[in-house]
């Protein structure tokens, strides 16, 4: 798909990450992972009941601390989001309806930080949240080759999607990837977990 | 520590110590590591506007939000997850995500944006505790507060509307109430025989709903399924906050001890009694017919130095 479909497309999905089965769109990861659910391929049915409460809750984790940790320094950091995030977000867009998404983004999230609490705290109060729970997460990963047991789980999908994330995309200082390498074995299952399942896509041309 | 620490908070009702769950999260936890606050309710003063609710003050310094108190509160050597391991400690943090990201938008939900609860339960409560004008104005301003918030974090806002996600937050929170069931399982608290920080946010988000006479309460009745929560609930009420003021288990010792000593000088003064009557008795038939008013004096010499005794 075009760059500009696929825009095209997250507009009325809502979200991106979205699929394509058939007719229907299912966008988020939530969701993503009940329709393969219910299509008979499950991650997580391995886990007892304390196990998956667990996983529910370190999840949860993830999208609270990092999720929002990264819409705060993309859009909330003006130097960033001046000189990085604005005309990444507006590039597929001709002018004007570029600055306006761009503009209407921002003020969006804002409000969201303004209404979780977020809004009063400074960039160096978020980098040190984040360490903490990427020490949360180092904590429980430990030596394990996964979250839990000896396979991959979502949770070693969304952490791996939002750590690869951090780590390779260029910001303004390299503050946010510094603090997730002091993490060792957190770089380890990144890297693994790259070579293991996306070499041989790079075969093929994607990622 | 030379100087106390104030906490500002909501006052209480429902058999709680606070109505206001963050308030009763630094509640339970300073009670738990010991900590003595200051408890100064904000109810039907100014404050119930202007200041931000809980809110410790300590000499000239003051700290909002549950997390960063608990943090103060830790410096400060007031630690209730001292024995926690590091592992503990980071599923601590993560199922305090879990609790704001899945059950705080339906507990927000259930007291201020359901019609029925609002205009029969919440309102009614904060308008009555706030001084007067401001009544017409708090509970409003709170209402506001928490849909927006509900809006925001679940409602790709203003795409969405409330209703649309009414159904996904309330399912979501009962899976979450199903996992804390699942983690507390049978022990009295969620890392062994000790209550931390975690139990302290879990009392906080859970005893109103427990408590609260909701009108429509589908996550009450919910929650009145899992019965290890709601002895949880009860537990922590019991064991640290029977009698205003005091904290320990220690304190039922004492009011024993006190009713003992009172039921002790009450069996003195009937045997006492007893006694008199006794003399009376013993003394009559011999004085009946000559001294029908000399054995008065006798008991009366005989009483005093017993009342003496119990003295």
């Amino acid at each position: 798909m075009s760059l500009a479909a696929e825009a095209f497309v997250s507009q009325i999905a809502g979200k991106v990450p979205f699929i394509h089965v058939g007719n229907q769109v299912v966008s988020e990861l939530g969701p993503i992972v009940q329709f393969t659910k219910a299509k008979g391929h499950s991650l997580s049915d391995g886990l007892d009941d304390v196990q998956r409460a667990e996983m529910k809750a370190y999840m949860e984790l993830v999208n609270n601390m990092l999720l929002t940790a990264e819409l705060y320094i993309q859009w909330c950091d003006d130097t960033t989001a001046s000189e990085i995030t604005r005309q990444r977000y507006s590039s597929p867009y001709s002018w004007p309806l570029n600055h306006i998404l761009a503009y209407q983004k921002q003020w969006e999230v804002r409000r969201k930080m303004n209404a979780i609490g977020w809004a009063g705290k400074g960039l160096e109060q978020v980098y040190e949240d984040v360490s903490q729970c990427c020490q949360a997460l180092s904590q429980r990963l430990g030596t394990q080759p996964f979250f839990f047991n000896k396979q991959p789980t979502e949770l070693d999908a969304l952490v791996f999607g939002h750590l690869f994330t951090i780590l390779t995309t260029r910001l303004t200082t390299d503050e946010l990837s510094e603090r997730i390498k002091s993490c060792s074995n957190l770089l380890s299952f990144c890297r693994r977990i790259e070579q293991t399942y996306f070499e041989e896509d790079k075969d093929k041309g994607r990622l | 520590m030379a100087a106390s620490m104030e906490l500002l908070c909501w006052g209480g009702d429902w058999d709680l110590p606070s109505v206001h769950t963050e308030s009763l999260i630094v509640l339970a936890y300073a009670k738990f590591a010991g900590a003595k606050l200051t408890v100064k309710p904000v109810d039907w003063t100014w404050r119930t506007i202007t200041a931000v609710i809980p809110q410790l003050n300590y000499e000239c310094s003051s700290v909002t939000e549950p997390t960063q108190i608990l943090n103060f509160l830790r410096k400060n050597r007031f630690n209730a997850d001292y024995e926690l391991s590091a592992k503990q400690g980071a599923d601590t943090m993560a199922y305090i995500a879990l609790l704001e990201e899945k059950l705080q938008p339906a507990l927000l939900h259930t007291f201020w944006v359901d019609a029925e609860n609002y205009s029969s339960l919440t309102k009614p409560w904060f308008a009555a505790h706030s001084p007067f004008p401001l009544g017409f104005f708090v509970p409003g301003r709170l209402a506001g507060a928490a849909l927006s918030r509900i809006l925001l974090t679940k409602a790709e806002a203003p795409l969405h509307s409330i209703t649309e996600v009414e159904g996904k937050i309330y399912s979501d929170a009962k899976e979450c109430l199903n996992l804390l069931s699942h983690r507390l399982g049978t022990s009295l608290y969620f890392f062994g025989n000790a209550p931390t920080s975690l139990d302290a946010f879990v009392f906080g988000y859970l005893a109103p709903l427990h408590k609260a006479s909701l009108p429509s309460g589908q996550l009450q009745q919910h929650l009145k399924q899992l019965h290890n929560l709601c002895h949880f609930c009860s537990t922590i009420l019991q064991n640290y906050f029977t009698e205003a003021g005091s904290g320990r288990p220690h304190s039922n010792q004492d009011a024993v001890d006190a009713n003992l000593q009172k039921l002790t000088q009450l069996v003195n003064k009937e045997s006492n009694l007893i006694e008199k009557m006794d003399d009376n008795l013993r003394s009559s038939p011999q004085h009946r017919l000559n001294r029908a008013h000399r054995p008065a004096p006798k008991p009366s010499f005989q009483t005093a130095g017993r009342n003496s005794t119990p003295a």
